[in-house]
């Protein structure tokens, strides 16, 4: 319950996001239900959001399928991260809060953790599942309402906030606000010469090496948060 | 046709799952490395730089809609978020602040 009340944020965020979804893909002529599950099976919203562009343009299942890889990359650091701060749990568990670590269930789950201590195995299964949750019967709303919603770039306008709280939440003291500035005028030059999948990849790798010397006294953990009160 | 969205399905499935789930597998059971426990301290940091940064910034056709009042709302949310602590209220403030330079702009 206490990790489903956590992702209250990303229910908001993912039900405009899903919706939005929802109504592109059903808009460029995808099925209702090749959609709906997209969003239960993959839950990856960028990869889903650039394989509707992709299809768009005509592209084949194995272009789709080398995008959302490369788009996905950077869970590989963020599962990595994620590791670190879950306590021993059966495989299964983990192979589900793995499925499930998005970016922004990874966000909230590490924001809610305790500087040296870890995230309890239920609380992130929580928050995850309710994410989950929302993504996929939010893109099943969008599909539903389909073509009747004209403006939507107002709502989509929630989940960059979002990143932005998510960055904010990270930062505890100046050094660290200086790095976050840093990643930025990185991926901005980064923008120039590489898809943004790859920068960002780019960027996730490189930087917190950056960190390690700018920040030296940082150690693990994940800085303190309050919930939604 | 219905094979073909199928195999897509599939292989978007196929093309993020492992990805997420290997490390956390590997992981769970070890200790990583002192010097990867300091490098991943920085990673969350950087990935929510990096992904903020690429909606503000202009690239070909995907150019997202209201750059500036993105801009002035994540700024807002970003200082909140670092200053309360609060998610929930930081993300409101942050999109009511982008909502009404949608809204006047």
């Amino acid at each position: 319950m206490q990790g489903a009340v956590r992702a209250s944020p990303i229910v908001v965020a993912y039900f405009a996001y899903a919706l939005t979804f929802g109504i592109l893909a059903v808009q460029a002529g995808i099925p209702a239900w090749v959609t709906v599950l997209m969003s239960a099976a993959v839950f990856a919203g960028s990869s889903q959001f650039v394989a509707l562009q992709l299809l768009a343009l005509g592209s084949g299942i194995f272009e789709i399928m080398i995008a959302t890889f490369f788009i996905n990359l950077r869970h590989l650091l963020l599962s990595t991260s994620l590791a670190h701060k879950l306590p021993s749990c059966s495989p299964w568990l983990l192979g589900y809060l793995g499925y499930s670590n998005t970016d922004e269930t990874y966000g909230v789950n590490m924001a809610k953790c305790p500087r040296h201590g870890q995230i309890r195995p239920i609380t992130a299964l929580g928050t995850n599942v309710t994410g989950h949750a929302a993504w996929a019967l939010s893109t099943l709303v969008g599909v539903v309402i389909g073509a009747k919603i004209q403006r939507v770039e107002v709502l989509t306008g929630i989940l960059p906030m979002m990143f932005a709280v998510l960055l904010g939440l990270q930062i505890e003291q100046w050094r660290e606000a200086l790095l976050a500035v840093l990643c930025g005028l990185v991926t901005v030059g980064m923008l120039q010469i590489l898809p943004g999948y790859l920068a960002i990849v780019v960027v996730a790798v490189v930087m917190p090496m950056v960190g390690m010397i700018l920040v030296p006294q940082a150690v693990d953990g994940a800085p303190h948060v309050e919930g939604m009160s | 046709m219905t094979t073909h969205w199928w195999l897509l399905l599939g292989a978007m499935v196929l093309a993020t799952y492992p990805v997420r789930v290997a490390p956390l597998l590997f992981f769970n059971h070890r200790n990583a490395p002192r010097w990867l426990q300091r490098w991943l301290r920085h990673v969350p940091l950087a990935v929510f730089a990096a992904i903020l940064t690429q909606t503000l910034v202009p690239q070909g056709s995907a150019a997202t809609p209201h750059q500036i009042p993105t801009l002035l709302g994540a700024a807002v949310a970003i200082v909140l978020g670092a200053w309360t602590r609060s998610m929930g209220l930081s993300t409101i403030i942050g999109f009511l602040v982008y909502a009404a330079a949608v809204w006047w702009g």
